[in-house]
């Protein structure tokens, strides 16, 4: 078995499988900054759901069929 | 320019990000525990091949990993920006599992992960071996708690709407997590990811072996992916009829669009193996029933119905102006919290309140709303049947391809026959893809069946979603489509090149059978 080769494989694919997590993390990190960062999040608040979902926020409590 | 619809594409963005993220996710589930089934054998019988099996397999293991770790993590971006009602709304629920998600994935199983691989001449065979089952273990635990969350997005149990903070708040954790459709779900998926680990092993052992390459390698691979695969796919059916009972209790809408059963017919259902559904006229043409299959499968009867969509949309008119009822008594309850009567007519029809805002969702004020506006909204329950009932059929079609798949070469291996069924390997080979689009398929089934709902009678989608602007969501996905695709060139070619490389190059060694290995050493060499 040689020991040395199988060592060099070794380290090709972990410098490989580094690099492209490395690069994987900095497109992560771009993507989050471009597009869902904290400038991008929505600050939802009981009220503005309240106004979401129920729009007219008073009416007279009426009977329905 | 906003004329795009910032709610399709936020759908489109969020299932083109899963369905990416799950291209990985069950060859992780399935080859960790085809790796810790080597490993064991060969810590049992000492044979040194096998130890060569669980190393290259875990290699191709370790390119998917690496690929595929945080590739989830864009969902989860999208729960701030895009979906922030929603995440405000089931938020207390949802968010438990999702962190459990992570601490699981992240400490369990990248720890062992890392064990692994770095730890092949620093432990002890039954200490490595240990971490293999353990990796396994961490990774399907990890799958558990997001199907936890899946799960309470189809059958949201063990929570009630507080009017004060706006969302869902837990009521039960027991309920939540020991919810039936999310077990029923998580082994259901799980056998699946064994499927496609399974289907992975055998397409490239037959590939060696059609090139007469690695032989006493593959014949054995292929023997584990066989077996292995063989009890899984029969799980999969099993665990699968038992999630298609449980859709009949609580989705039955579900169930009836994946049938295309338009009407309510007679006990027992006949099953439509096949047909074309047409929802204009509410007709599946050239349909090719075969009697009682669906009645014994959807309800373990022969007495019972299958209720028809038709009867499904009635019922949903019904709870529409139920749930009217409950919407006009929250708005009373946020001004005067006090008056009694008004508290019991909410508790009375709360069940229903999410069906009144099915009209804010097709865009009709629930206060103003007419019958007509009603029936539209109660129309609108019904899903995209066409869409589920090929969808489901082309799954359970490849289900059982891939039980005839491992059956036969079950067989053909237990025979050593396998220069006599060439076909058969060249099949294997170009099944590579099928478990993906099979995994994909059931995906698009459970999502695409609950619409309209996000949380299945409690929020509609169209609700769920922030009002961010279409450009934005549109500018986005683009940039996922960018990294995702890059990302899937380059696990392609790694993948290639391991492949073809080969265990004996990979490893930079002979790589011998038990015989081979005697006949060379001597009787008395270890094997």
């Amino acid at each position: 078995m040689d020991q040395g080769s199988s060592l060099r494989t070794d380290r090709r694919l972990g410098r490989e499988m580094a690099i492209v997590m490395i690069l994987k993390l900095a497109a992560l990190t771009l993507l989050w900054y471009l597009f869902f960062g904290p400038t991008h999040q929505v600050r939802v608040t009981p009220a503005k759901l309240a106004g979401k979902l129920f729009a007219t926020l008073h009416i007279t409590h009426r009977p329905r069929s | 320019m906003d004329t795009l619809d910032p709610v399709l594409l936020s759908r489109l963005q969020f299932a083109l990000t899963a369905l990416y993220h799950f291209l990985f996710v069950p060859l992780t589930l399935g080859l960790s525990f085809i790796l810790a089934i080597m490993e064991s054998v060969y810590v049992m019988s000492g044979r040194e091949i096998w130890r060569d099996m669980t190393k290259f397999w875990g290699k191709l293991f370790a390119i998917n990993f690496a690929m595929g770790v945080a590739t989830g993590i864009t969902m989860e971006f999208q729960f701030g920006t895009n979906w922030a009602y929603y995440s405000h709304y089931v938020g207390d629920i949802f968010g438990v599992p999702m962190a459990l998600e992570g601490l699981m994935a992240f400490f369990l199983e990248s720890t062992f992960v890392g064990l692994f691989f770095f730890g092949w001449n620093k432990l002890s065979r039954i200490q490595h071996l240990g971490v293999t089952w353990l990796v396994a273990l961490g990774s399907n635990l990890s799958a558990l708690w997001i199907l936890i969350a899946n799960g309470w997005m189809q059958n949201p149990v063990g929570a009630q709407f507080n009017y004060q903070t706006m969302r869902m708040e837990v009521t039960s954790m027991a309920d939540v997590i020991l919810n039936p459709v999310a077990q029923a779900k998580f082994v259901h998926t799980v056998s699946a990811g064994y499927v496609v680990g399974s289907v992975f092993v055998l397409a490239i052992s037959a590939f060696y072996l059609l090139r007469g390459r690695h032989l006493a390698f593959a014949k054995r691979s292929l023997a584990v992916a066989a077996s292995f695969g063989l009890a899984s796919a029969f799980s999969v059916v099993v665990l699968g009829d038992e999630s298609g009972y449980l859709t009949t209790q609580n989705q039955k809408m579900k169930l009836a669009s994946i049938e295309a059963e338009w009407h309510t017919t007679a006990a027992p259902a006949s099953f439509t193996v096949f047909g074309i559904p047409d929802s204009t006229t509410q007709e599946t043409h050239y349909a090719v029933r075969v009697p009682w299959v669906l009645g014994l499968i959807a309800t373990r009867s022969i007495d019972q119905q299958v209720l028809g969509i038709d009867d499904l949309v009635k019922q949903a008119d019904t709870r529409i102006h139920s749930g009217l009822i409950a919407y006009d008594a929250l708005q009373t309850l946020k001004v005067s919290p006090l008056d009694a009567d008004v508290q019991t007519a909410f508790d009375a029809h709360k069940d229903d309140l999410g069906y009144a805002l099915l009209l804010k969702s097709i865009g009709v004020d629930p206060a103003k709303a007419s019958d007509a506006d009603i029936a539209r909204a109660a129309q609108h329950t019904v899903p995209r049947v066409a869409t589920l009932f090929w969808s489901f059929r082309i799954m359970v079609g490849l289900g059982l391809l891939f039980i005839f798949m491992f059956a036969f070469a079950f067989w053909v291996s237990a025979t050593q026959r396998f220069e006599r069924y060439t076909w058969f390997l060249r099949l294997c080979f170009y099944a590579l893809p099928l478990p993906w689009i099979a995994t994909s398929l059931g995906w698009i089934v459970a999502e695409t069946g609950r619409q309209p709902w996000v949380i299945e009678g409690i929020l509609p989608t169209q609700l769920a979603a922030s009002s961010v602007s279409g450009m934005q969501v549109l500018s986005s996905l683009i940039g996922f489509v960018v990294f995702y695709s890059a990302l899937a060139v380059v696990d392609f070619y790694l993948m290639r090149r391991y492949i073809l490389m080969g265990p004996e190059e990979v490893l930079h060694k002979k790589i011998l059978a038990p015989e081979e290995r005697r006949a060379l050493h001597g009787k008395g060499a270890r094997t």
